[in-house]
């Protein structure tokens, strides 16, 4: 699959309940004509609210996944493991067949909980919810990428890399919290990773280990990177973007709003906005 | 330096993530009663390392000199006392245990071992937010202080539950003992030991622990409300916001950003208002989850392997876990009453029915 992702993405991870009506209309604020890309880890809220007014017409959809939120919840009391296995109890009856071939070709893992074996029918089953709004990119998301980092689980990125394509036929790639390391890991380990979403900021903010250690892995890495910012973004943040060559950023905030997503947008092009502010106990 | 993991569920498996991070560290044995706990978690190791049933067992099998226990809290002072035994240097997830006398135990057995280091898992205090926070408070930016509030609010019990979480004599408590003690720590590092406090506990839905808490809590320069639940709707993270307001200006500090009011330069800047993301305080080299405490967790690991390896205290000691424990006791025991504490360590004492102080 070919798709070019736009210059800025609309995420959906900070979008709490009782913003989700501004969101919708947010949503809807957009003119007819304009196609817009959502970043999200789905949910029976965002596929309720897409389905309605034809949103689904106007926004395209790219997948992070597994939603792990849902499964720190739950791993409070059922334990990492465990919270994986409930998850695939309830799965839709239309997934059976599917996973049913996948658990039948993994048997022995699936006896032994063997995480790799875990992670790939989650992905199964989680990309299975995606499959109406065929996602042109699927990102694993940050926690379960640093999890497989922090554990030196090349194996298990390579196999989720590939289950992404061939589960759902999008481009693959991984976010991060960790770019550095994970580009670290990626030259190693001889991965190649299509696309990968992590903090970029010209302060620093977010780079791990350091902004520097990212610089130095973004300059070997040959993949599309999308950026994302906690800290809105300012003229230097856009020129920052443009000399890494940043593809994409993503516009995730609380409660957007056109004219701030307007400018988000026009990163490419003009200087934006919003300043970015730096604490005094951090300045040089 | 190696360390061990005992304990392999949630939190277990996070300092094993991070401990494999952190600078001088190397995570050389996993151990946990339960065999298939092990093995699941080796699974998720590109080289696992070696999975033990019990801390005397991987001390035989591998050179250790420290580590981190992630156990249930009723079963810290037995493991934690182990290890000590061993002559390792003892990290302690929070809180220190789930009852007073154990965490005095605990603590003394601490001193007894004066060359290893021990370290307790309130993380807050290592995250760059909170501890600009601190440094504000320390700098007079709000000049006097007038008050506080702050909330601590979670998504987790909506319905009876079982398990040792929601069974008193296992964890000590709910909310309180099991979360909030994160935030009434951070709140002993900003304003000094705690006081006095009036608390109200309340069942919603678990049969054996609270649900829900109103605290009021007293400092030496002030005192403020504290309320807390893991029955709030709309939190999938636990949440905690604080707003402290003084003469000069005000703060608010929640998970995601720290805003600041001042009427007049202090603390290196101007006067006005500013709102910095967290992100902008954070120093993590690593960071598994930024939405669930990951700068602390990181920053906690790497604080402790540092004093093991520098032989000076950890940042949160035991000291502190102990003074905590004596504030949460204060509070099931309060049930409205105001309970004073004092003591070089917060040492609680309450009326008695014929109104002298009893210290417990």
């Amino acid at each position: 699959m070919s798709f070019s992702l736009p210059p800025c993405l609309v995420g959906t991870s900070r979008v709490r309940p009782a913003n989700r009506a501004h969101f919708a209309a947010f949503l809807d604020s957009f003119p007819p004509s304009e196609r817009g890309t959502l970043l999200t880890e789905g949910g029976s809220w965002l596929w309720e609210m897409l389905r309605a007014n034809d949103r689904q017409e106007k926004w395209d959809v790219c997948a992070l996944v597994p939603h792990v939120a849902g499964y720190v919840r739950e791993a409070t009391d059922y334990g990492m493991f465990g919270a994986g296995w409930r998850r695939l109890r309830r799965i839709a009856p239309s997934s059976y067949p599917r996973l049913g071939l996948q658990g039948v070709r993994h048997a022995l893992g699936v006896v032994r909980r063997d995480f790799t074996t875990l992670l790939m029918l989650l992905l199964e089953v989680e990309m299975a919810s995606f499959r109406r709004v065929r996602p042109p990119f699927v990102f694993l998301h940050p926690q379960m990428t640093d999890l497989l980092v922090a554990m030196d689980n090349r194996r298990a990125v390579e196999r989720a890399l590939k289950k992404i394509r061939s589960a759902s036929g999008a481009d693959p790639g991984l976010a991060t919290n960790n770019l550095g390391t994970l580009l670290q890991r990626l030259n190693e380990w001889g991965v190649e990773a299509p696309a990968v979403l992590a903090p970029v900021s010209p302060y620093g903010y977010g780079m791990r280990p350091s902004r520097e250690a990212c610089e130095e892995g973004l300059r070997l890495y040959r993949g599309q990177l999308v950026a994302t910012s906690e800290a809105g973004f300012d003229e230097q943040v856009a020129a920052y973007w443009k000399s890494l060559g940043v593809v994409s950023a993503v516009y995730d905030v609380p409660e957007p709003n056109v004219d701030e997503w307007q400018a988000w947008r026009s990163w490419t092009l003009a200087a934006p906005p919003r300043p970015v502010g730096v604490p005094a106990s951090h300045r040089d | 330096m190696n360390f061990a993991v005992v304990g392999l569920g949630k939190i277990g498996i996070m300092h094993a993530a991070m401990v494999r991070n952190v600078p001088g560290a190397r995570l050389a044995a996993l151990v946990d009663r339960v065999p298939k706990l092990g093995r699941q978690v080796r699974s998720m190791m590109g080289d696992p390392v070696p999975y033990f049933p019990s801390i005397e067992e991987a001390h035989r099998g591998v050179e250790l000199h420290g580590a981190f226990v992630c156990v249930p809290q009723f079963a810290h002072r037995p493991v934690a006392e182990a290890c000590l035994a061993l002559g390792l240097h003892v990290f302690v997830e929070k809180p220190l245990c789930h009852t007073l006398a154990d965490a005095e135990a605990l603590a003394e057995a601490g001193k007894k071992h004066p060359n290893s280091a021990t370290a307790v898992g309130f993380m807050k205090t290592h995250e760059g937010h909170y501890a600009e926070v601190g440094r504000l408070l320390r700098e007079h930016a709000l000049g006097p202080l007038q008050d506080f509030d702050a909330t601590c609010y979670l998504s987790q019990v909506f319905a009876p539950k079982k398990g040792w979480i929601y069974t008193r004599h296992l964890s000590g408590g709910g909310m309180v003992i099991n979360s909030t003690c994160h935030l009434l720590h951070a709140l002993s590092r900003w304003f000094g030991p705690v006081k006095a406090l009036t608390a109200t506990c309340r069942n919603i839905h678990s049969n054996e622990v609270e649900d829900e808490a109103t605290i009021d809590l007293e400092f030496a320069g002030v005192a403020g409300r504290l309320h807390t639940s893991w029955s709030e709707p709309g939190y999938d993270v636990e949440t905690s916001t604080v707003r402290i307001r003084g003469e000069a200006g005000k703060l608010e500090v929640n998970d995601s950003e720290l805003r600041l009011e001042l009427r007049e330069p202090r603390a290196g800047y101007e006067a006005g208002a500013y709102a910095w993301p967290r992100v902008a305080f954070d120093r993590s080299a690593f960071n598994l989850s930024p939405a669930y405490g990951g700068e602390g967790y990181y920053r906690e690991d790497a604080d402790f392997v540092a004093a093991c390896g520098e032989r000076r205290p950890a940042t949160v000691g035991w000291d502190e876990g102990l003074a905590v424990q004596r504030v949460v006791d204060a509070v099931y025991r309060s049930e409205g009453q105001r309970v004073v504490l004092n003591g070089e360590l917060g040492r609680a004492s309450a009326p008695s029915a014929d109104g002298k102080e009893d210290t417990r």
